[in-house]
């Protein structure tokens, strides 16, 4: 089995997934993708990954209940919510939901590599 | 088959006429119904020609793109890149429309990036002449044509531009008018505003807007030229200064605001009187007491009042009684009153004698005072 990281990506835009996937795959993380909520529980029940990254606005499943899915079914790996959503509301929401980091679009790439490590560090104590 | 169709022209000879006519609209619809099939089937194909290749330049230049904006290049990898990329999208019968799904690709690409990636995707536009096709946009394109170009450049942030841009901001056209306003604000700052000095045509409430909203980056900043924009011959001009004085907390042309009061727009008048108050410009208070007199114009009227309230001492608290206990106007009683209460004079509000208000003021009052509301 690799001792990379595994990173799901969940985002409904392909140009936005590809790039996320590049740039951490890149990064030296084993990188997997979903179009949607549902696609990312299915591919969650079946593999492990260390760190969720989801946007919100998605079809089907959004981001907030996807979050709120996976802490119900006491899945451990982090979860970053990336969006274009920059509003208190949502960041609260997501918080609240059990997200455990926030960015919004348009965002950093190294922003979001720095951030990754971190939740990775933290996930590891 | 010659004789076939003989026989259906005499056949439709001898019909009465009332079935040749049926017979012939029937014919007509089939013929019509033909024709618009081959229409959406041609532009269905060419629709899907299009995505083909839309899809096509896509999944070649996305790799590239990615390696240029997130990965560490020096300057022979990104020349190779561009080269790259332009062999990609060349073509005879194809390049512009190429080079328009390249376009609108980086700027997705720069819409949802930011930091290091951003300045890397500006680059790529530059190079690979993504800029100079929208100049050209700009300079030979229809309005429509013309206001994307602009909304692109200020997308980008093609600093560059800037005096190009500027060359728009009183287009004939309201839309790429506004598009160039808004792209010289965001060009080039405070300093790019001066296209207002000289500007003609009315700019619209969303239009101050949007401009507001990208000039909220200098609040702490003087703006020198809120002077001559405050005795502009554009009420609009007049109208957006003023919301700028009272937005980005611009004291310096305060004192502007004393003759303004007596703007021949009422509009003008209405932002002048919001602006004192914002602005806390007491030393107008006098000129307050002129315009109520000579305007005759209630919203106006009902602003005066409410500004009296909040810059004005025991005299002003005067006035409002003597206003709510005469007028018969419903909007200037309530208005005498609720700025009464912004005084803190619930002891005025309190203390009208029996039979000394209407009917209707003595509601006004209790509906003030209620604390529930």
């Amino acid at each position: 089995m690799s001792d990379k990281a595994k990173i799901l990506i969940v985002d409904d835009e392909p140009l936005i997934r590809d790039a996320l996937a590049f740039k951490l795959t890149k990064d030296g993380y084993d990188v997997d993708t979903a179009e949607d909520g549902e696609k990312a529980i299915q591919k969650i029940e079946s593999e492990e990954y260390h760190i969720i990254i989801s946007d919100i606005m998605m079809p089907f499943i959004s981001g907030f209940e996807l979050v709120k899915i996976l802490k119900e079914r006491g899945t451990d790996a982090p979860v970053l919510m990336l969006t274009s959503l920059n509003s208190e509301t949502a960041v609260l929401k997501a918080f609240d939901l059990g997200a455990d980091d926030f960015m919004t679009k348009p965002f950093s790439p190294n922003e979001l590599s720095v951030r990754i490590k971190k939740l990775l560090k933290n996930s590891k104590k | 088959m010659r004789q076939f169709l003989i026989d259906i022209y005499y056949f439709l000879l001898a019909l009465e006429p009332r079935y040749k006519i049926v017979i012939i609209l029937v014919i007509v619809l089939l013929i019509s119904a033909a024709v618009m099939v081959s229409i959406v089937l041609r532009e269905r194909s060419r629709k899907n020609s299009i995505e083909n290749r839309e899809r096509r330049i896509k999944r070649q230049v996305e790799p590239i793109i990615q390696e240029v904006v997130f990965t560490e290049q020096d300057a022979s990898e990104f020349k190779d890149a561009t080269k790259k990329i332009n062999r990609i999208v060349d073509s005879t019968l194809y390049r512009r429309s190429n080079m328009n799904i390249l376009n609108e690709l980086i700027l997705y690409y720069h819409r949802n990036l930011g930091g290091e990636a951003f300045a890397r995707l500006e680059n790529l536009y530059r190079e690979i002449g993504l800029k100079q096709m929208t100049l050209e946009n700009l300079r030979n394109g229809e309005w429509h044509v013309r206001a994307k170009a602009i909304n692109d450049l200020s997308t980008m942030r093609m600093g560059e531009t800037l005096f190009e841009v500027l060359q728009y901001t009183d287009a004939d056209n309201v839309h790429v008018r506004n598009e160039a306003q808004y792209a010289a604000v965001k060009l080039g700052g405070k300093k790019a505003m001066s296209f207002l000095n000289d500007l003609e045509s009315p700019m619209s409430e969303w239009q101050q807007i949007r401009l507001l909203d990208q000039s909220r980056k200098f609040e702490y900043e003087l703006i020198d030229n809120i002077g001559p924009w405050l005795q502009s011959k554009n009420d609009s001009v007049v109208i957006f200064a003023l919301i700028l004085m009272r937005h980005l907390n611009q004291y310096h042309e305060r004192g502007q605001l004393q003759k303004l009061l007596y703007h021949r727009n009422e509009k003008v008048q209405e932002k002048a009187i919001e602006t004192a108050i914002e602005l806390a410009y007491s030393e107008c208070i006098e000129n307050l007491y002129e315009v109520y007199e000579l305007t005759k114009n209630i919203r106006v009227k009902a602003i005066v009042l409410k500004a009296m309230g909040e810059l004005g001492g025991a005299k002003e608290a005067g006035h409002l009684r003597e206003v709510l206990t005469s007028t018969k106007e419903y909007e200037l009683a309530m208005a005498s009153a609720k700025a009464l209460k912004r005084m803190g004079r619930h002891d005025v509000l309190t203390s009208y004698r029996e039979n000394e208000l209407s009917e209707n003021g003595e509601n006004i009052v209790k509906h003030v005072l209620d604390d529930r509301i």
